[in-house]
């Protein structure tokens, strides 16, 4: 099957959608598939690349910027190519421009929103967001499949979007287990025991909640901040201002070798994110038998659920900083014990790959061309 | 937290073992009854520590005096009337110095800060605790909340509070509805969020301030306020106004974190 992955990021070093990408690219090659992942990145790329058998073509942004460039190249493309694939699979919100604009010229068209519950990030993200929320409803509705990681973020897609119901599905993100149990623990932690605030894009919210937590917790305890933008400085000064600066350590983004060396040296994994729609860090450091404290939301629970309903103590989101430092300092005296169900990124491609192959050979009848792909 | 177990399971981490810490004393000391420990400060407050000490509630774990400045027998008053007393000698002047001593020697889980004048009513301590267990952090008196009042209080000082008490709660997004009035408990684990570092009578803006910054769970309970019952206040409304707005935006400055969301928990979900 030739497929086209329209996406903004690819690679591990882009956060949790380029992960993503990449992995399921990577594992739909294997599996035979003909695969090309076309990126409307910011980042400088040359045009084409490979990884491994996977094509990677970049198109720069030529209209917007940050967060929602759009890419006119990229429509250029998928206007006069979109037909010689027999599957399309577009990720995010920043593909929905091309995507409503070249549907016609699309044979099937598979959609995962990354669905966050409410606009998060830069001012600018905020203001745009709901924007494209309401672009993603025509989106849901004209695609063959959508898919989302967890029944949370699929009950959310479908009270905008109830009509997509019968085409969506929910397939998690997998870990690269093999890979977390294989890292060296970070040697540079300048902590005796460190709780990991883990995030592949910017900082996880309510991050604040942990630096206002470590007053209460014993001086050996630090925090490690993953993630970027504007929160950090905030975060910075709230620290300072508590007095627990030299116990907060901002790792900004890390690649995959160095999270993993994290993960390694952390004592607990912490997610106080209310408003998350993905927990994948949660997946991992249970896969690790870390303790997780997580905020209670529908989403945690659902996977703490799914990896085997261990390991993971749930706080309310209003919760005091005295109780979160308690659930803390509980946590990481409990007994470790890796969880027994991780998705790994084998089965989950697996399951989406069988999910092209129904989506191909669906009686819905196919929006753009009939006709076979033409080779390039 | 945990049962006791008969060997340690695989990978266990005992924090407080590992870094030859003791527990904090706090919300999950071991005694199923919290320790309530009273601090007051004392400047010549002989003739009033009678009418004080007389109507502290049964139970109390400690009675913390402190005193270095008294020119009278505010010792040996306090002594004779609980001879269990702890006296704590600060020879720094002002309430803020004397509450930071005493503060640093309660052994109890919880602090209530309690006037020696006879203004506040030691047999509102149980409702202080009473709000403390249903799982506020700090717990404010307040004179304006419904079932508070004053009969001490001037108009000069009510507007000033008023004002200050407003600025705070723009700043800070908290719902404080009586910032200036000293009568507070609170678990002692939040000790390290208060950080008392002021003198005078601007301590209880400065730990309102501060507790707010942290993000903790305020709960206000309504609180009289008598006239005093001996004696002069030592109380300048227009210098420790002024000390207190100095406060305020010392730590607007220090702490220029934004604003986080803030909770003070309703009458109805302390269970008050």
């Amino acid at each position: 099957m030739r497929v086209a992955v329209v996406t903004p990021a690819h690679g591990c070093a882009a956060g949790g959608v380029g992960r993503h990408v990449q992995e399921l690219a990577r594992h739909a090659a294997a599996a035979g598939h003909d695969v090309e992942v076309l990126v409307h990145g910011l980042e400088a790329h040359p045009p084409a690349s490979g990884d491994g058998s996977v094509t990677v073509r970049h198109f720069p942004p030529g209209l917007g910027g940050g967060d929602f460039a759009v890419s006119q190249q990229l429509w250029e493309h998928l206007r006069l190519h979109g037909g010689d694939y027999e599957l399309v699979h577009a990720h995010g919100y920043r593909t929905l421009p091309a995507l409503l604009a070249t549907r016609d010229a699309l044979r099937r068209l598979v959609f995962t929103p990354h669905w966050h519950r409410a606009p998060t990030g830069t001012r600018v993200r905020r203001l745009v967001s709901p924007f494209y929320r309401r672009l993603g409803v025509p989106a849901m509705e004209a695609a063959d499949l959508v898919l989302c990681a967890s029944a949370t973020e699929a009950a959310a897609v479908l009270r905008l979007a109830p009509d997509a119901a019968p085409r969506l599905h929910v397939v998690p993100d997998g870990v690269d287990a093999a890979a977390l149990r294989a890292a060296l623990p970070a040697d540079d932690a300048p902590f005796d025991h460190v709780i990991l605030s883990p995030s592949r894009g910017q900082v996880a919210e309510r991050a604040e909640r942990l630096i206002s937590a470590l007053p209460a917790l014993p001086a050996g305890v630090g925090l490690a901040v993953m993630g970027d933008g504007p929160a950090v400085a905030t975060l910075r000064a709230h620290a300072a201002d508590l007095r627990v600066g030299g116990r907060v350590r901002f790792l900004g983004r890390l690649d995959d070798g160095a999270y993993h060396r994290w993960l390694q040296a952390a004592s607990v994994v912490v997610s106080m994110d209310e408003r998350a729609l993905a927990a994948t860090p949660l997946v991992e450091a249970r896969a690790l038998g870390l303790p997780v404290v997580a905020a209670d939301t529908p989403l945690h629970r659902e996977v703490a659920e799914l990896v085997d309903g261990r390991g993971v103590r749930f706080v309310a989101g209003h919760s005091s900083p005295l109780a979160l430092a308690d659930e803390l300092l509980a946590a990481a005296q409990a007994p470790r014990g890796a969880a027994t169900r991780v998705p790994t990124w084998d089965t989950v491609a697996e399951i989406t790959l069988a999910l092209y192959a129904r989506c191909v050979v669906t009686d819905r009848p196919a929006v753009g061309p009939a006709a076979p792909p033409v080779p390039a | 937290m945990h049962g006791p177990q008969t060997s340690p399971p695989p990978y266990a981490i005992d924090l407080h073992a590992e870094l030859g810490l003791v527990p904090t004393p706090g919300r999950r000391a071991p005694a199923p009854e919290p320790r309530v420990s009273v601090v007051v400060p004392t400047l010549n407050e002989a003739a009033n520590l009678p009418h004080v000490f007389g109507a502290l509630p049964d139970g109390l774990h400690e009675v913390i005096v402190v005193d270095g400045r008294s020119t009278d027998d505010t010792i040996a008053v306090a002594r004779r009337l609980r001879p269990d007393v702890r006296i704590v000698l600060e020879r720094r002047a002002g309430k803020g110095a004397a509450l930071a001593a005493g503060f640093a020697a309660v052994t109890g889980d919880i602090i209530v800060m309690l006037d020696a004048d006879g203004s506040a009513d030691p047999a509102e301590i149980p409702r202080f605790v009473a709000a403390l267990a249903n799982g506020a952090d700090f717990v404010k008196g307040s004179r304006f909340a419904q079932g508070g009042g004053s009969s001490d209080i001037t108009p000069t000082r009510r507007a000033g509070n008023r004002a200050l008490n407003a600025l705070v709660n723009s700043l800070y997004g908290t719902k404080y509805s009586d910032l200036c009035y000293g009568y507070n408990a609170f678990w002692t684990r939040c000790l390290p969020y208060l950080r008392v570092d002021c003198d005078g009578f601007e301590v209880e803006t400065l730990i309102n301030v501060r507790i707010a910054k942290a993000g903790l769970v305020v709960h206000e309970v309504p609180s009289f306020e008598r006239d005093r019952i001996h004696g002069e206040s030592n109380l300048s409304a227009v210098r420790d106004g002024l000390r207190v707005l100095r406060t305020i935006g010392t730590e607007r400055v220090a702490g220029r974190t934004g604003r986080f969301r803030r909770r003070t928990l309703t009458a109805a979900e302390a269970g008050a």
